[in-house]
């Protein structure tokens, strides 16, 4: 993650810093199904 | 209940994870709603709080926080009864006409039927809506006059 970020000086992360922050993990459209199923069925 | 327009949209909390951390169909979908002031992004706090968990899970708790106060500031909130769908329950309490979302099931013939007799949302895919997405004819028809372009930086 990137250190000298916006959040760092207070003032939030943009979009920008936030999507290269990202770049460093591999997720798929699928893993984030499964991971949002069983977010949903651990609440219901 | 707010009054129904094509600019509100909701994205079901498994788009705006892949907007963070795959990017795609679902960034350029929603880069499209960045890129113009005029159109709103609805959600409510459960909707975020799914995909806030969703990112933690995925890769880490900081960025998810870093993820949940950039969208906050953007988002326009909604409130819902406790147990609804965080998407469907966003899109009906904020007159959302678009739900985006990866779901198939949610996508099917059949059930945006359901939602439609109930909703006056267009439930499709974040590549539907990236495609579709007319800011020309959409900026006429919400604002009126002659669209002027995009008004916001989709990476601020």
């Amino acid at each position: 993650m990137a250190v000298f970020t916006a959040a760092t000086l207070g003032g939030g992360m943009s979009w920008g810093d936030l999507f290269e922050a990202a770049e460093e993990y591999e997720t798929t459209p699928e893993s984030i199904g499964e991971a949002l199923r069983a977010v949903r069925e651990e609440g219901s | 209940m707010t009054e129904p327009s094509p600019a509100r949209v909701v994205a079901d909390a498994d788009v705006l994870a892949a907007d963070l951390l795959v990017g795609g169909d679902a960034r350029e979908a929603l880069d499209h709603l960045r890129r113009h002031e005029w159109t709103t992004l609805v959600a409510s706090d459960a909707l975020l709080a799914n995909a806030e968990t969703v990112v933690a899970r995925l890769a880490d708790a900081e960025l998810a926080a870093g993820w949940r106060d950039r969208v906050e500031a953007w988002r326009e909130p909604v409130d819902h009864p406790d147990g609804d769908h965080p998407a469907l329950a966003s899109a009906y309490h904020g007159g959302a006409m678009h739900l985006l979302t990866l779901d198939g099931d949610l996508q099917s013939a059949g059930a945006n039927a359901a939602v439609r007799g109930r909703v006056e949302t267009s439930v499709k895919s974040p590549r539907a809506f990236a495609t579709l997405f007319d800011p020309e004819s959409l900026y006429e028809a919400v604002e009126g006059g002659e669209y002027p372009g995009p008004d916001r930086d989709p990476r601020e």
